[in-house]
């Protein structure tokens, strides 16, 4: 349908800039639409506000930290499509993280180390699925639970819960190399954006995930495994969680045993922002990959012009308590 | 004269697409037993939370004691003397009794609550209307008579003037029946009026001193109840439907097969006992009862939603083991649920989508789905049931009931079901519709589908099934053969006639 519409927009010739605009914003989905419009305006005052702001190099460093959020937020988004929650995703990455760098310390090979990491945000997620589906905890519950046990392994793993440094070019390298003038995580994040949209788009499974949100009773009577498509939801989000881990790790040559703190609410933060639904049943990664850069773009921005942590962190909550109200009035018209 | 304690007068009450209040007058005398009939759809819930100040109607005036009132909230209905008694109880389980009756009015002592005084004043209440049940007591622990009498004693410690009390007899035994009844007579006494919506002719009769039908949200009839008989109720609740009915029922097919499609032999859960019945190729078998009487049960049991412990289900000779959703699925026997909003559809998702939703993996075997497949099968299965509006991307929660419906069916028909069990297929849904979906059925089984309908309309039962088996406490009470189904066999034996 969208690249339908959009094809049609590029061909036709004499198509007002309005409703240009319109067209693709209904294609979008409209609080989507609202996303990629507020990212252009931030864009737009930062780039007036602080001179060193609009440069290609300032732009890649925003990508190369955005990508790992906005990674995590596709999975996020994945799991509050199919009417869940994940609070376990930054700790998650906190323990990819120095099981990384204790594998490579005790000499396994990187790819290996990186394989067995990746099984391990897997599995964790396995165990938030079952916690929910089986023993029916709720999912809040739950993956507070893990976030707790993971967070205390973490900082167990290492002696004085100190830092653990990683002796592996190919490990850091995997994470930080450039090809051309393109960080590699900007392909890692394309890659996993593409498959990400085509699985919900155009998969049965990705139909199954938004009907378990949008009815999981009515889906269920329709013969849809509910169960499995909410562990399958968890392993995903376990998965790019590890996935993000990594690539955090590499970047920092080093485990960290608090790193992905508070991560969690960046994450779901992202695929608020980008118009998925936290009742379920609603959402895109494409609207998540939108919810990440505007946070991105405001630490980045807000930090070129000084501001300290303590203020970006206020303007940051009340940026997206904005958009959860706009995207209520929005609901509220449509209904 | 008596005097009105409640006027309605010209109340019209619009939803998109229909009035479902017409221009209805309505009163109600002091210490009067004022029935209000209607088949669904007819308007008498509407009209009644218009009066509880949830609905505030279009046009219309109210008045109480003679006073022009503004019924706008459901406080101020409160206020007003007004008390609600509805079918789903509003009584917290969790608290106690007295908690429960001086919910919101709690009785203080400063800034504490005054226990003791709200548990004399609970006794006293209680006491009054006859039921010797202490107010310590955790409302969990009671049956639902019990409750709904706790619902009845806030409504008097509220001083209510006016009761409306909707379906208040579906969950209680014979017994209970009669406790209320003796209680609805007390209340008469002390000057209340009460409006008293019902399906049960019996009922009607036996209590109440004037009644009202509807249709279609218009006023079709007040009289006294002493100069009327059920009969014509019938006739006032049906007009049009029922020549509807009788084009439905002439459709019954006179000759038909004895091949037994589907087997029950002996099965049991928690609300039914020993269930064995059969049902033939071609035959729509109707199962009813009161609420509560197991009829849903049985088939979310046999639907595979919730299995059955003992006994076993044959289909086409051959025993089913069927023990999830999609095992039942998996071999054709597939269920319309009761609760369209919840669990027939998803009300966020696109006609389309909904449609394809239950046989996605087999349209689309390697697991990518097409979008223009879909459309051309969402079209077809449109064209085929007649969904309106013709538009396969519109939410299906912004259709219809009828509508909604008709995706429901039409989706469970991509199945080729050899069993399908409709679990009150047509309620909530316009004459047309209803008739529409009925005349369906009617050729499914033509097809040689077997088809079980779960009803508690008995204009429905009576029009559409060749069989029909009634339910009197989780067991079969009867089983009724073509002419042998009528109104009143099917309620005689529902409220347990051949047992008492």
């Amino acid at each position: 349908m969208t690249s339908k519409i959009e094809k049609q927009q590029t061909n036709g010739t004499g198509i007002n800039q309005e409703n240009v605009l319109k067209k693709i914003g209904k294609g979008l989905g409209q609080s989507q639409a609202i996303i990629f419009i507020g990212l252009v305006l931030l864009i737009l005052i930062f780039s007036y506000l602080t001179p060193h702001f609009l440069s290609f190099t300032n732009f890649m460093n925003i990508v190369r930290q955005t990508a790992m959020i906005a990674i995590v937020a596709f999975g996020m988004t994945y799991v509050i499509i199919a009417g869940e929650i994940d609070l376990s995703v930054g700790a998650i990455i906190g323990i990819t993280g120095m099981m990384s760098a204790i594998g490579i310390q005790t000499g396994l090979h990187p790819l290996l180390v990186i394989a067995l990491c990746l099984v391990l945000g897997s599995v964790i997620g396995f165990i938030n699925g079952v916690m929910v589906v089986k023993v029916q905890v709720t999912a809040f519950l739950a993956t507070l639970v893990t976030m707790s046990i993971l967070r205390g392994m973490s900082l167990a793993s290492s002696p004085g819960s100190a830092p653990i440094t990683i002796n592996s070019t190919l490990f850091v390298d995997l994470a930080t190399m450039n090809i051309g003038p393109i960080p590699i995580v900007l392909i890692y994040l394309a890659a996993i954006l593409l498959i990400g949209h085509y699985t919900l788009n155009k998969t049965v499974f990705g139909r199954h995930i938004y009907a378990t949100g949008g009815g999981a009773h009515a889906a269920s009577l329709a013969g849809v495994n509910v169960k499995r498509v909410r562990v399958m939801v968890f392993i995903i989000s376990g998965f790019l969680s590890a996935f993000s881990g990594l690539i955090l790790a590499g970047r920092l040559s080093a485990g960290l045993p608090d790193s992905g703190t508070g991560w969690e609410l960046d994450a779901i933060a992202a695929a608020v922002l980008g118009g998925t639904k936290f009742s379920g049943g609603y959402g895109t990664v494409v609207g998540a990959l939108g919810g990440a850069l505007i946070i991105g773009v405001l630490s980045n921005g807000l930090t070129l012009m000084g501001m300290t942590y303590a203020y970006q962190l206020m303007i940051k909550g009340a940026i997206i308590g904005l958009a959860v109200i706009l995207d209520i009035w929005v609901r509220r018209e449509e209904a | 004269m008596t005097e009105n304690v409640l006027e309605m007068k010209g109340v019209t009450k619009i939803f998109p697409g229909m009035k479902a209040v017409d221009n209805v007058d309505f009163t109600l005398k002091k210490g009067e037993v004022h029935a209000l009939l209607g088949g669904n759809g007819a308007g008498k819930t509407t009209l009644m939370k218009i009066l509880a100040g949830v609905y505030q109607a279009e046009e219309g005036t109210i008045l109480i004691d003679g006073q022009p009132v503004q019924v706008n909230s459901r406080r101020k209905s409160q206020e007003l003397g007004i008390a609600m008694i509805f079918q789903e109880l509003s009584i917290i389980p969790n608290l106690t009794v007295a908690e429960n009756l001086f919910l919101s009015r709690e009785k203080k002592k400063g800034i504490t609550l005054d226990q003791k005084r709200m548990h004399e004043e609970a006794k006293h209440i209680l006491d009054s209307i006859g039921l010797h049940i202490s107010p310590m007591k955790i409302v969990k622990s009671l049956s639902i008579g019990e409750r709904q009498m706790i619902e009845i004693a806030r409504a008097i410690s509220t001083d209510a003037k006016i009761i409306v009390m909707d379906e208040p007899t579906t969950a209680l035994t014979k017994d209970e029946q009669e406790k209320l009844f003796e209680l609805i007579k007390r209340l008469k006494t002390r000057g209340t009026g009460i409006i008293y919506v019902s399906h049960r002719m019996d009922e009607i009769f036996e209590i109440s001193d004037r009644l009202t039908v509807l249709r279609d949200g218009k006023r079709i009839e007040t009289a006294e109840t002493k100069d009327m008989n059920m009969a014509r109720v019938i006739d006032f609740m049906l007009g049009d439907e029922k020549f509807a009915n009788d084009e439905v029922a002439k459709e019954k097919s006179k000759n038909r097969s004895k091949k037994t499609v589907l087997e029950v032999k002996d099965i049991s859960f928690k609300k039914f006992k020993n269930i064995s019945f059969e049902v033939f190729e071609g035959e729509i078998l109707g199962i009813t009862g009161l609420l509560g009487s197991g009829r849903t049960e049985i088939l979310r049991a046999i639907a595979g939603l919730d299995p059955f412990t003992s006994g076993i289900v044959k289909l086409n000779g051959k025993e089913c083991n069927i023990k999830s959703i999609q095992d039942a699925i998996s071999q054709g026997i597939i269920m319309v649920p009761e609760d369209r909003k919840n669990e027939g559809i998803i009300p966020g998702m696109s006609i389309q989508k909904n449609l394809t939703l239950t046989n996605l993996p087999n349209y689309f075997p390697n697991g990518l789905t097409k979008e223009n497949r879909e459309r051309e099968i969402a079209n077809k299965n449109i064209l085929e049931l007649n969904i309106q509006p013709k538009n396969p991307n519109k939410h299906v929660g912004k259709l219809s009931g009828g509508n909604q419906q008709k995706v429901v069916i039409s989706r469970c028909l991509n199945l080729k079901p050899k069993v399908l069990l409709l679990d009150e297929p047509t309620q909530g849904i316009d004459i047309v519709a209803k008739t529409e979906l009925q005349l369906l059925f009617r050729s499914l089984a033509r097809q040689g589908m077997a088809i079980i309908v779960v009803s508690s309309e008995l204009p429905e039962l009576v029009a559409l099934a060749d069989r029909t088996i009634i339910l009197y406490n989780g067991q079969i009470t009867k089983v009724l053969d073509d002419d042998e189904i009528t109104d009143k066999n099917i309620l005689y034996y529902s409220t347990g006639g051949s047992l008492s």
